[in-house]
């Protein structure tokens, strides 16, 4: 804006006295608050044969090691905006695994299907670097976030929660994580629809993203069932 | 005026079993001695003024009507059910009768295996004005049917699980079935005969059905027949077998590993009041922002 200024300046400079000097205004400040709202999907497996003292991977006996699909949303409430912008959310999604069970006798595929069903919520806390957009005009933004975890899960036999011994297949597992991201800021593909999107629905900016979590899912460290991961996850995202 | 009387009294019959609004009246083997519900007729725009003759009321020996009561090409005769004058009433109700009695089971009988339907009909001849020639008004909008024919039996696999088995079913595309009736048994010794169980009837709309509580390394025996809606019962399906097996799911396989998870809440001292803090602060800063 400021070069378009000063080239304007330069040009009349040189033109007939009539020319007439047109000067671009600022484009307006950032807000200081806002909110985030991102939907995401990624596949990962979770880290359950390292609990201390199974004598087999479970998951791995009966899911074949193969990625559980997970989506969700996040929403998140930008509390400051500076040099960079911090906020705090709440993220909730889903993800599932199905195969069929194993006959006891025969360790033959039975026709019943086994599911383990995960339902994780979190609580990020972030940081995101945005003045690389915001000040430098480059279109990606890394972010990092740690957040606290809580899992509904549920394991599934016959389309029933499975019951051993008298034990429910079902529980709550606590835990944290860390992500580590980067998003791209769509508005640089065309800052008219941008300014559109942003004066029709309010959306200042909209991204895509990539990161990659770590998140650590055993009660904090108890020798109980492991839904730690490393995954990755991508989707897309709206500020507003 | 002549035209728009004509155009604002349309002439009309309509017809309808008492005490259903249903425009099929079904029966089977053991309706043969019921009675079929009345028929109710009412008319519209018709009257001793403008009636050419009697209103007739008559179930045919086809499932189609004619203009008037006749003799079926089949060799049957149609029933009449009432002849009314519409100089003295514009609504009525039919004389009663029973499935034997319908047109098309006549020389037959209700023991023949025969699947027919027959319309109920009701026509009156009018005028449409005082000068010309009288034309006929008719409904044909009821059907008795009497359905002696067994419907298909189903087509059965099924799928052995842990203390279950899975029934699949299918009617083979006859469109009559309405229920499939599950039978199973242990397999008998070779020389005994099987003690059967009947699980409560399952619509045709359920494609599979588990019998459940057996079990596990026992064989049983699965047979099933389809019903129609007026209960014919089709011949058993093949009589399969299938035995039931003890199987791990995720869960079971876990805890054979060694798993020590209990399941449940494992709320640690700290994850909760973090979780609510954090919930409180998100609240507050919404709030603030607001």
């Amino acid at each position: 804006m400021r070069w378009t200024a000063v080239l304007a300046v330069l040009a009349a400079t040189g033109a007939s006295a009539q020319t007439v000097v047109h000067i671009n205004q600022p484009p307006p400040p950032e807000p200081a608050v806002g909110f985030l709202f991102e939907l995401k999907m990624g596949t990962f497996v979770p880290r359950v044969g390292d609990e201390p003292g199974l004598t087999s991977n479970p998951y791995e006996t009966i899911f074949g090691n193969k990625s559980m699909l997970y989506g969700g949303g996040e929403f998140a409430f930008i509390a400051w905006h500076g040099y960079g912008a911090v906020s705090v959310g709440f993220a909730a999604g889903y993800a599932e695994k199905y195969a069929p069970a194993i006959i006891q006798r025969t360790g033959e595929l039975s026709t019943e299907k086994t599911a383990l069903i995960l339902f994780p919520l979190r609580l990020p806390v972030a940081y995101r670097f945005d003045v690389t957009w915001s000040r430098w005009g480059i279109p990606f933004v890394p972010y990092f976030k740690t957040a606290l975890l809580a899992t509904p899960w549920r394991v599934t036999k016959g389309g029933r929660t499975e019951v051993v011994n008298g034990q429910s297949g079902a529980g709550l597992k606590w835990g944290y994580g860390f992500t580590f991201g980067v998003a791209f800021i769509l508005d640089v593909l065309s800052k008219q629809m941008a300014k559109d999107l942003s004066t029709d629905t309010g959306i200042r900016h909209s991204y895509i993203f990539g990161e990659y979590n770590v998140d650590q899912l055993n009660d904090f460290g108890k020798d109980t069932l492991n839904l730690s991961a490393r995954w990755f996850t991508f989707g897309l995202g709206f500020e507003f | 005026m002549l035209l728009a009387s004509a155009v604002s009294h349309a002439q009309t019959i309509t017809l309808n079993f008492q005490g259903t609004s249903a425009t099929t009246f079904p029966g089977g083997p053991g309706d043969c001695t019921n009675q079929v519900p009345i028929v109710q007729w009412t008319s519209s725009g018709l009257s001793g003024a403008n009636a050419c003759g009697s209103l007739q009321v008559w179930v045919t020996n086809s499932a189609s009507c004619g203009a008037t009561p006749a003799t079926g090409s089949d060799g049957g005769t149609d029933m009449i059910i009432g002849t009314f004058s519409l100089a003295t009433a514009t609504s009525g109700n039919s004389n009663s009768f029973r499935f034997s009695d319908l047109p098309g089971l006549s020389g037959v009988g209700c023991s023949a295996s025969v699947d027919i339907s027959n319309a109920v009909c009701a026509s009156v001849q009018y005028r449409a004005s005082t000068v010309g020639d009288c034309t006929t008004v008719q409904a044909a909008n009821l059907t008795v049917r009497y359905d002696n024919v067994p419907p298909d039996p189903p087509s059965v696999n099924l799928l052995p699980q842990d203390s279950q088995i899975v029934v699949q079913l299918s009617s083979n595309n006859d469109p009559d079935v309405l229920y499939y009736r599950v039978e199973y048994a242990v397999q008998p010794p070779s020389d005994g005969g099987a003690n059967w169980f009947t699980l409560p009837d399952i619509s045709a709309n359920v494609t599979s059905k588990p019998i459940q509580g057996l079990a596990n390394e026992t064989t049983y025996l699965v047979r099933a027949r389809s019903l129609d809606e007026v209960n014919n019962l089709s011949a058993y399906s093949d009589t399969l077998s299938a035995t039931p097996e003890a199987s791990n799911g995720f869960w079971a396989e876990y805890k054979a590993a060694g798993g020590h998870e209990a399941g449940g809440c494992n709320a640690s001292g700290v994850a909760v009041p973090s979780l609510v803090g954090a919930l409180v602060a998100l609240v507050t800063l919404l709030r603030r922002r607001r």
